[in-house]
């Protein structure tokens, strides 16, 4: 597309068409000023949920399905079910302590990954922000996610030594 | 208001079909848009809920509730334009011709027409993985070249910013041909473009 405007350009069907085409290729044309100026944006939910994506690893690494992890951890399926989905924006502090207890990690620091305590690590922010990015929904987790996985837990778990 | 022909691209079979361009919208005219897009909004949300889709592929826009900012809307003197089609808004923006300037080396500190919100109806979203190419395209693009022209009427010269949402930063980049200018702190950590 021509970076040039000129008044006849919404009049050209040849245009017009190039256009569409140019959209389609894109999923998006939403731009945020307003909604961040309103507050409708809200802070990180244009990020991937990493508490999803850490749990969602956590349990295919253990080779469990949700219901398997729900009894192992004691908690609740529906609950553990949403969090998977990124749809629970505040999971229960006993949910997180029983999720790290059963993944043997620092509570602490999974607290932080949670979102139930501000993040006050930058590279265990960072590198949850790295973490979540570079995941894929597959059912067993390959070689890059495994290796993903381990770099994430062990920041995780320098992250709650050096507190 | 002012109402001008235009034409937007039926996606099914590529007819080009009349539609309206209507200049002078108001931001409470959002609300009215939204309320008309809403149940469209819903039932999409749910299809994505039952699908596999990656939440991160979700359109990053799919839940903004504008309701509870009428009184916040109604104390913005920002005006837009839309697209009209069967008496159905098929996608809206919202422009600030006055709070922003350019931070363009060589245009530091102009004024530019800033993109504050810009939106096309759920039913025109591209999401192949439910099966929806959208019902109309160009609409999106047609609302820019208009915020462009808006640019060069108020003698900016066509200097145009705004921050883009993560899904839409090649769209601005590659297809309007705005240039980056990094992420904007005071945004969010949204990515600011410009075009001159």
């Amino acid at each position: 597309m021509t970076n040039s405007v000129a008044r006849t350009n919404r009049n050209n069907p040849d245009w017009l068409r190039k256009a569409a085409l140019a959209e389609a290729e894109h999923n998006s044309v939403s731009v945020g000023g307003l909604a961040v100026r309103l507050g409708v944006l809200q802070p990180g939910e244009h990020r991937p949920s990493v508490f999803a994506q850490f749990v969602e690893f956590g349990r295919r690494r253990l080779r469990l399905n949700l219901e398997e992890l729900a009894a192992l951890a004691d908690v609740d399926i529906e609950e553990l079910v949403l969090i998977e989905r990124g749809e629970c924006d505040t999971p229960s502090a006993r949910t997180v302590h029983n999720l790290a207890q059963a993944f043997h990690l620092p509570a602490g620091a999974v607290a932080e990954v949670a979102g139930l305590v501000r993040v006050r690590n930058k590279r265990l922010d960072h590198a949850a922000y790295l973490f979540a990015a570079r995941s894929e929904p597959t059912a067993m987790l390959t070689e890059e996610e495994e290796q993903a996985y381990q770099e994430f837990v062990k920041v995780v778990v320098e992250s709650s030594v050096s507190e | 208001m002012n109402i001008e022909p235009i034409q937007i691209v039926r996606r099914s079979d590529g007819i080009l079909v009349n539609a309206q361009l209507l200049s002078n919208l108001k931001a409470t005219d959002l609300l009215m848009v939204e309320r008309q897009w809403e149940s469209s909004r819903q039932s999409l949300h749910q299809r994505l809920l039952g699908s596999s889709i990656d939440r991160r592929r979700w359109p990053q826009s799919l839940h903004w509730d504008w309701k509870s900012k009428a009184q916040l809307l109604g104390q913005l003197a920002i005006g837009g334009y839309g697209i009209v089609e069967s008496s159905e808004w098929q996608a809206v923006c919202l422009v600030d011709c006055v709070s922003y300037h350019s931070r363009l080396a060589g245009q530091l500190g102009k004024p530019l027409v800033y993109l504050d919100f810009i939106e096309i109806a759920p039913w025109n979203w591209n999401i192949p993985e439910l099966g929806q190419n959208g019902t109309y395209g160009a609409c999106g693009m047609i609302l820019f070249d208009r915020v462009v022209e808006r640019s060069i009427d108020e003698g900016f010269r066509g200097r145009v910013g705004l921050h883009a949402l993560p899904q839409a930063e090649a769209f601005y980049q590659d297809k309007c041909g705005m240039t980056p200018l990094g992420k904007d702190a005071s945004k969010q950590d949204l990515m600011y473009f410009e075009r001159f």
